[in-house]
């Protein structure tokens, strides 16, 4: 364990240092052939690095069948719309992120065990939740359920634009990794209804409505009034802490690995667009003023009839029910964290199995994956995985690491391979589509049949020679 | 710098990746049009006809354990203003000291001593209202007024006059007024004049010997000043006076007695009745009908009230009770009245009120006289009012809820525009009827439609009761489309009912329509 204050003195080095580390590492990088590193290892070698570049959207609710069929438009049917009732979760959500992400390890410092570490990159999400009972209403109507209260507790949707950047050190061993993470929110956009219901009376003689919703928006000022330009975007910044810890066993080849990412707050900056709306209201119905058939006219009643809607003259100010503003207060938010978990095992020199939680990213509930590789060789491994949880259910994916050099590895992940034939058939039943591609760049010595990542099984006797394996690594 | 220039160089391209992603996500939502069917039950409409839509509430009493409710008017008659009565109309009083009376002549007027007057001589100032004929008043409280004084005299002397009314008790002191007078000239009198206000100011006017009544008495003390004579000294002499004039202004008693004297007001009165559409074939069961003239007197004087005409719509009532009809003081016991009641059965025997009732008129008209003591009784002096406790005019009306009607209580029609564009909704406007009125009733709808189509339907709705807790209950379904809506047209909507005979109603009966919109609404998005 580093103490912090030898922490922080780290950190700061590596801030001023960063950039001429970087050059060090392009320049070995590129004077480096790939057979002139055979059983060499550099004393100072730089550590891992990658860039990687993801992009994924997945609902538990919405196949891609419903909505490849919207979006071809026409007549929907009723059956088609209950059909997806019918297999709708109480609480349907879509969501997606879109990002990239750039990650560097200087040397060594000073000959020591740390090096520093950084990354960098951009991720925008969305996050979309609906009760069932709202897109009941809204898709088949509130005929066949009359006398049930729908909820719309918990809808609601949250946009962001979040650009990051982290420093830290990271152990050349044993890959240990803490980091200060900066996140600057571009644009964000959230609407919710905490409280909302909607009832009508089985005879259909009385409706009660109630809603409760507010939204908000990092803009200065309503997009009719400007605020759509780029320039009226209000930026926030957060501080978080991220980090790796990568444990190998030294006797069986088991690698367990937590990661964490931008743990920490937000605070929300003053002065954006804030909605709200808390209003509801019961009735049989309203009046119609027969009585002034009766009465010629001397009506007194002070409720409101079809003749005060007819006339404009109900006294019902719409901007009365809702408030907007342009100078919301500031206020503290939890960055976009995201913490993952994983147990590698390698039963076999040819055989990966591994199983990871992942939480956070507004994804929720956690996702879970468990899989098997293979690994025919010391330059190409695949393998299938299968992933429920997060912003849908189960489904496969597959994956493909091809070492491209001696030191890195192009991998490109594919998340419900079939969801991406849209409009097929074969992709109907899917909720979803995802993809990552990476190339990381490995540290250490060599080709090995475990594609740069370490291995503990004695078994096998043609296995390199553990001296020569690296103890320890972590995935970036 | 380099790191720098990187993070900004990045955030740039996440600007472009972020905008180029969210264009993307809306171009593909937006595509095609699409659209769905939705069914939808909302409830649109709930009213009640019930009583109070026929007739204001303040003219029925619903029943009470069965018993059938009331058609009630009870009223006050405002055709006479009780509190004009209690207004004097004003009057000026002129008071004359001269050399030939209490004005002592021939005595030379000293500085700091009193003028002379002679004491036997005092004049009384006597109160004669014109209006009411006859009113003798022995005191008086009065709540609001004043009097002015204006005094005038030739003496060519300065003079402090001190007038003292014992009659007249402001605050438990009688009222003084102090005036000082300029001298007179040669050819212009010396004056002054002052107002006092006298509200609360109580008014005796018996104190003076002689009178019973009207009469005040004045005191009167005038000390000489700077004599102004040109030879130094002033001598009265018979051409000198001294002229008082009391003007009261406002006057307004509060609590008055004596002898009022004699007046006779006319007054006229109408009442609404059934402000409504005539009820078809209407009849009544007047079984239990009390109908009566109310006159509470609170004012210590005789009242005989005039009947003159009694009409509703156009028929007159005749009977005994078109006469005069004398209606006693009311007593006072410690200064409070103790009203006499008095009424008249306007039903009674030899009266036709009754049975123009049965003809459900529309209004009664009431025209009258009042005539205050119509018997002389100015002897005895015991006339009294007090303005806080005014007299009231009443009648009152109580008719049991027992009728029948047979044929049209409602028809009203209206023209329904067209519509260019209607909602994209096929469905039905369903009213349901609740009805607790022991009558059935036959409702019909129609819809002359402009393209020529009529559309028509009817509904019969039961009767219902409301001490059995029964509801009658029908709907009628109208169609809501493009076809229905889109013409426009002509709406009639009528309404039957058929008592057979008259029937008793409780005052709870009501009809409670419904209305719930049942159908199917396309919905498109483009």
């Amino acid at each position: 364990m580093i103490a912090w204050k030898q922490m922080f003195s780290l950190m700061a080095f590596a801030l001023v240092m960063f950039p001429f580390g970087s050059g060090v590492h392009a320049q070995n990088a590129n004077s480096r052939g790939e057979g002139l590193a055979l059983n060499f290892m550099m004393p100072s070698e730089p550590g891992a690095s990658s860039f990687e570049i993801w992009a994924n959207q997945r609902s538990n609710a919405l196949s891609s069948g419903f909505l490849f069929s919207a979006q071809q438009g026409g007549f929907l049917t009723r059956s088609f719309l209950q059909g997806m009732i019918d297999d709708h979760p109480l609480l349907g959500g879509m969501g997606g992120q879109i990002g990239w992400s750039k990650r560097f390890t200087s040397r060594p410092l000073k000959d020591g065990p740390w090096a520093l570490t950084g990354a960098f990159g951009s991720e925008v999400f969305a996050s979309v939740l609906w009760r069932r009972e709202l897109l009941e209403l809204a898709l088949i109507g509130n005929a066949n359920h009359t006398g049930r209260v729908d909820v719309f507790n918990g809808t609601g949707m949250r946009l962001g634009a979040f650009n990051r950047i982290s420093i830290g050190m990271e152990h050349k061993d044993t890959r240990q990794r803490i980091e200060l993470s900066i996140v600057q929110r571009l644009a964000g956009f959230e609407w919710g209804i905490p409280n909302g219901s909607f009832w009508v009376s089985e005879n259909v003689d009385s409706m009660e409505v109630n809603m409760q919703a507010y939204g908000a928006a990092s803009l200065d000022k309503f997009p009719g009034e400007g605020g759509g330009a780029v320039n009226r975007l209000l930026p926030s910044y957060g501080l978080g802490i991220s980090g790796a810890l990568p444990l190998t066993s030294e006797l069986f080849p088991l690698q367990f690995l937590v990661d964490f990412q931008d743990v920490g707050v937000m605070w929300e900056r003053s002065g954006g667009l804030v909605a709200s709306l808390d209003t509801g209201f019961a009735t049989t119905g309203l009046a119609v003023p027969f009585s002034q058939f009766f009465t010629e006219g001397s009506v007194n009643s002070d409720a409101l009839t079809w003749q005060d809607v007819v006339d404009g003259t109900s006294g019902i100010q719409p901007d009365s029910l809702y408030f907007t503003s342009d100078s919301a207060h500031g206020r503290m938010l939890m960055l976009p964290t995201k913490v993952q978990a994983s147990l590698t095992w390698w039963p076999t020199p040819d055989v990966q199995l591994k199983a990871s939680a992942r939480a956070g990213a507004w994804m929720p509930e956690p996702e879970l994956t468990v899989g098997l590789g293979w690994i025919p060789g010391n330059r190409l491994s695949f393998g299938i995985d299968y992933r429920t949880g997060g912003w849908g259910g189960g489904r496969p994916v597959t994956w493909l690491e091809c070492r491209i050099t001696r030191k890195r590895i192009l991998s490109i992940e594919i998340e419900d391979p079939a969801g991406w034939i849209w409009g097929s058939e074969a992709a109907s039943n899917t909720y979803g589509r995802g993809v990552r591609f990476s190339l990381r760049r490995i540290p250490g010595e060599g080709w090995t049949r475990f594609m740069g990542l370490p291995a503990r099984n004695l078994s096998y006797p043609d296995l390199p020679s553990p001296e020569r394996l690296l103890k320890t690594s972590s995935q970036p | 710098m380099y790191l720098a220039q990187e993070i900004c160089q990045k955030i740039h391209m996440k600007n472009l990746l972020v905008y180029s992603a969210m264009s993307v996500l809306l171009l593909w939502s937006c595509a095609n049009p699409v659209s769905w069917e939705n069914d939808i039950h909302i409830p649109v409409l709930d009213d009640r006809v019930t009583w109070s839509d026929v007739v204001p509430d303040s003219l029925y009493e619903a029943g009470v354990d069965g018993e059938p409710a009331h058609f009630v008017l009870a009223d006050t008659l405002d055709g006479w203003d009780w509190t004009a009565w209690a207004q004097l109309p004003d009057t000026t009083i002129s008071v004359r000291y001269d050399g030939e009376g209490v004005l002592e002549n021939n005595v030379p007027v000293q500085e700091g001593l009193p003028v002379a007057l002679s004491d036997d001589e005092l004049p009384v100032i006597e109160i004669n209202l014109s209006k009411p004929e006859g009113l003798e008043l022995t005191k008086a409280q009065i709540s609001g007024g004043s009097v002015q004084i204006l005094v005038q005299h030739s003496l060519q002397c300065e003079i402090d006059v001190q007038f003292t009314f014992p009659g007249v008790q402001i605050e438990g002191a009688p009222m003084e007024i102090t005036l000082p007078l300029p001298p007179a000239t040669e050819t212009s009198a010396g004056g002054a004049s002052d107002a006092i206000d006298l509200s609360g100011a109580n008014f005796d006017f018996t104190q003076v010997g002689g009178f019973d009544s009207n009469a005040l008495e004045v005191q009167v003390l005038a000390i000489s000043g700077e004599v102004t004579a040109p030879n130094g000294f002033y001598l009265v002499s018979e051409t000198d006076s001294i002229v008082t004039n009391l003007t009261f202004q406002a006057l307004e008693v509060e609590t008055v007695s004596g002898y009022f004297g004699q007046l006779t007001e006319s007054a006229s009165a109408d009442v609404a009745l059934l402000d409504t559409i005539p009820l078809p074939e209407p009849a009544i069961d007047l079984e239990g009908t009390t109908s009566s003239l109310h006159v509470t007197n609170t004012i210590g004087a005789d009242l005989r009230l005039f009947i003159d005409t009694l009409q509703f719509d156009e028929d007159l009532v005749v009977g005994d009770l078109i006469s005069g009809h004398d209606i006693p003081r009311a007593v006072w016991v410690n200064d409070v009245p103790v009203p006499s009641e008095w009424s008249l059965d306007l039903g009674g025997s030899g009266s036709t009120f009754l049975d123009e009732l049965e003809g459900f008129p529309r209004s009664l008209h009431v025209a009258g006289r009042m005539e205050l003591n119509p018997i002389n009784t100015s002897e005895f002096l015991m006339d009294r009012l007090d303005v806080n406790h005014p007299p009231t005019f009443w009648y009152q009306l109580r008719v049991p809820l027992r009728l029948g009607i047979n044929g049209l209580v409602l028809r009203d029609s209206f023209a329904l525009e067209g519509l260019d564009e209607v909602p994209n909704f096929d469905g039905f406007l369903h009213l349901d009827f609740g009805n607790t009125f022991p009558v059935e009733m036959m409702g019909t709808v129609e819809f002359d439609r402009l393209d020529g189509e009529l559309y028509r339907d009817t509904l019969l709705l039961p009767q219902g009761s409301v001490l059995q807790g029964l509801i009658g209950e029908a709907t009628l379904s109208i169609p809501v489309n493009a076809e229905m809506l889109m013409p426009g047209g002509d709406v009639t909507v009528e309404l039957k009912a058929n008592t057979f005979g008259p029937q008793a109603f409780t005052g709870h009966e009501q009809v409670r329509l419904q209305g719930r919109l049942e159908g199917t609404q396309l919905i498109e998005v483009e």
